[in-house]
């Protein structure tokens, strides 16, 4: 049934000049590398619609990028820790309106817990610009002790306790999340120690003598 | 959701909400529907801070939430909602066309917060409107009222649902998680309120110049102590109801450009006369009578019952179908095809892509295949009913379906690339725009404390010419980029309306 066009030669059933070249003719050179990432194209593109609407459109557009950025709902990433803590970030620090969500709408389990009542951008606040400063808070310090004592969590209370000694007045995140996030107060609370560690700061500052040891011990000859 | 869907909701999320929030965005969107400490664990950040994106995510709408069994509360993230904050001005500036600079910045405010009560909106615009009137002048808030209640009774807001009033006498422990409802009826039930009030002004204090450090604001503490109204009763932009007003827009102005003025404004009227009963799904309007039609057309628009009748007829019978007649009855019961009307959109962009990217030709042998559904290369019809190979001819045609949607995934892609195009671009020039903004601040404050113009002088030299050739190309550019992603985004919604309303109809 299937007509034989001819003994042993094979017939196309469509028009075989349409995919590019005929028969018998040397196939294309094989591509051997990916094609160009912006090849030219043959049509340029079409240009933009300009108008009132148009104009006004891209201006709400870039002023709403710009409004969303000093908007609450924002949340910065926080910085990493600068070497050194420069004078004029603490005065360029944008002040954000708060945000509280209506905690009726939400998930129970959305509410941050009890013990951090304020909103935390509130206490992270505290904890960049009170690191330096030890307020001795007496109440805060005796809430604390009760606290833990109804915890009985062993490990933790060394370390808070250690903080207690220092009397500094511990961020709330120190309480917050204790179960949550394990990791990160860890964390938090061996960058606090290290800050908090038995070194005298005005160890090093004897110019004199710290001159004197180092010409002892250099080896290099001077120029 | 493709990947090119994901890549583009992952750059608005960041854009808008930063990376905390994005990084929560998208994992919901590509993993789908888990609960808190499964997002905690799997993205590795801390339960506080998915709590914070959760919450700016539910915020504004974006990601919903579910109560499953044995108390355990999913979120699901919804990507469709994410990309339509590229339409954001469009919602805007469209409000700003019907509803003048008082709906134009209900809406903003609305879009800005994703919910807001009543009470909160009519406050913050007044103020906002006060800011730009006179010295001396104020926005009511009677105005801004009344401006609210017209954007709910033609539905471009709408009341986001409730929380269900629980009785005292509940007994065990509340629900992990509230559920909310909305009556059909309440949705656009705006409450009695009796706001009395005026905007008000910032204090000529508080305005420092930009770039100055500000001092801190206090809190507002006097508005937190008075009870609110209409506590509890959001509201939000009814986006669907745009994307109607959008396609309405587009089917007059097609057929104004097909036929003439008046036909447009027929259509107009009985897309209008059918704005509320009919949904905004469905492949056709209800039926209008000629009679009713004629009524409705807007004062001013004096023609004839027959000459009237001329035109439905013509429009009637016109290839493209936008209008069809349904019966005899009332002069003649006319519909207007909507599902046909986004077709023929839909094919008209299709058509001028393969025109620009392709030329005439192609466009040509392309809108050839669409009209005649099947041909052959050399027009040839088969003649044997079996598929033997010989006698077998190869047909073309258009799949408009899947083409629009591969037209729609690229798209996707384009914006993607616009986005990151114009983030490069500002990125290379971060450190001279900074520059450009600190000189602005510094001429302001100076201006401000009154110098000579000499001195300004100087301190706008220091931009060298050059450099304020750079900035002037970095801003040609950027507006570019963003006028263009404005512009895919229509395309982007023509082609949306149209698989949308053929999916609904399958």
């Amino acid at each position: 049934m299937a007509g034989n066009k001819g003994r042993g030669r094979a017939a196309y059933t469509f028009n075989i000049e349409a995919v590019g070249f005929s028969r018998g003719e040397k196939l294309p050179d094989v591509v051997l590398k990916p094609p160009p990432l912006f090849p030219d194209t043959d049509y340029k593109p079409v240009p933009l619609k300009t108008g009132e609407g148009e104009d006004y459109m891209l201006a709400l557009k870039q002023e709403l990028r710009e409004t969303m950025k000093r908007m609450p709902y924002f949340i910065e990433t926080p910085e990493e820790k600068q070497d050194i803590e420069r004078y004029s970030k603490r005065y360029m620090k944008v002040y954000k309106e708060e945000w509280i969500p209506d905690w009726r709408r939400l998930p129970r389990e959305m509410m941050p817990r009890k013990k951090c009542k304020k909103a935390d951008p509130k206490s992270k606040k505290a904890k960049d610009t009170d690191k330096g400063t030890s307020l001795a808070n007496t109440a805060d310090v005796l809430k604390k002790i009760e606290e833990l004592e109804k915890r009985g969590d062993g490990e933790r209370s060394d370390e808070e306790n250690e903080e207690k000694e220092g009397s500094k007045e511990k961020s709330k995140e120190g309480d917050d999340d204790d179960e949550d996030d394990a990791a990160e107060q860890e964390e938090y609370d061996e960058e606090e120690q290290e800050e908090e560690n038995d070194y005298i700061n005005s160890y090093f500052e004897d110019g004199d003598d710290f001159g004197a040891e180092s010409d002892d011990n250099m080896d290099e000859a001077t120029y | 959701m493709t990947q090119a869907e994901i890549k583009l909701c992952s750059l608005l999320l960041q854009e808008h909400f930063g990376e905390i929030v994005e990084k929560i965005g998208v994992h919901l969107i590509r993993t789908g529907s888990q609960p808190l400490r499964v997002i905690a664990h799997d993205t590795g950040t801390s339960l506080d801070q998915v709590k914070k994106a959760l919450c700016v995510l539910i915020q504004h709408n974006l990601v919903i939430y579910q109560v499953h069994k044995r108390g355990v509360v999913e979120y699901e993230a919804q990507c469709s909602r994410v990309l339509r904050m590229l339409r954001y001005p469009r919602y805007i500036y469209t409000t700003k066309t019907l509803y003048s600079d008082t709906g134009e910045l209900i809406v903003e405010e609305l879009l800005l917060n994703g919910k807001m009560t009543m009470s909160a909106v009519v406050k913050k615009v007044a103020d906002r409107l006060t800011e730009t009137m006179e010295d001396g002048k104020t926005m009511d808030y009677a105005e801004v009222s009344n401006t609210f209640v017209r954007l709910a009774d033609t539905h471009f807001v709408q009341r986001c649902p409730l929380v269900p009033a629980t009785e005292n006498s509940d007994p065990g422990p509340p629900p992990p998680a509230p559920t909310l409802v909305i009556n059909e009826k309440d949705m656009y039930l705006v409450p009695k309120l009796n706001l009395i009030g005026k905007g008000k002004r910032r204090r000529s204090s508080d305005e420092d110049a930009a770039g100055e450090p500000k001092a801190k604001r206090p809190k507002h503490t006097t508005d937190n102590k008075e009870p609110i109204p209409d506590d509890g009763i959001y509201w939000q932009v009814n986006l669907d109801r745009f994307h109607q007003h959008f396609r309405d827009q587009a089917i007059v102005s097609a057929v104004a450009n097909r036929m003439d003025q008046t036909s447009s404004e027929i259509v107009r009227t009985m897309l209008r006369m059918s704005e509320i009963t009919t949904p905004s799904s469905a492949p056709f309007t209800q039926p209008l009578s000629s009679n009713e039609i004629f009524r409705s057309l807007p004062v001013g628009y004096n023609i004839s019952k027959q000459v009237l009748d001329q035109y439905l007829t013509l429009l009637a019978d016109d290839p493209l179908e936008f209008v069809g007649k349904s019966g005899d009855s009332g002069g003649g019961m006319y519909v207007i095809n909507l599902h046909k009307a986004l077709t023929s959109l839909a094919t008209a962009t299709l058509e001028s892509v393969v025109q620009e990217r392709f030329g005439s030709r192609c466009a040509r042998i392309f809108r050839l295949v669409l009209q005649k559904k099947h041909l052959e290369q050399k027009q040839e019809i088969p003649k044997t009913p079996d598929h033997a190979p010989s006698r077998t001819f190869y047909l073309y045609t258009v799949n408009v379906l899947s083409a629009a949607r591969m037209l729609l995934h690229r798209c996707y892609k384009s914006i993607a690339n616009l986005i990151e195009r114009r983030q490069f671009e500002t990125k290379e020039n971060k450190r001279l725009l900074e520059k450009s903004q600190r000189v602005e601040a510094i001429i302001a404050s100076m201006q401000a404390t009154g110098a000579e113009e000499a001195q300004l002088q100087e301190i706008e030299e220091m931009i060298t010419a050059p450099e304020r050739q750079q900035l002037e190309t970095l801003k040609r550019n950027v507006n570019k980029l963003d006028a263009s992603e404005i512009q895919v985004d229509e395309t982007i919604f023509l082609l949306e309306s149209y698989i949308e309303s053929t999916m609904k109809k399958q």
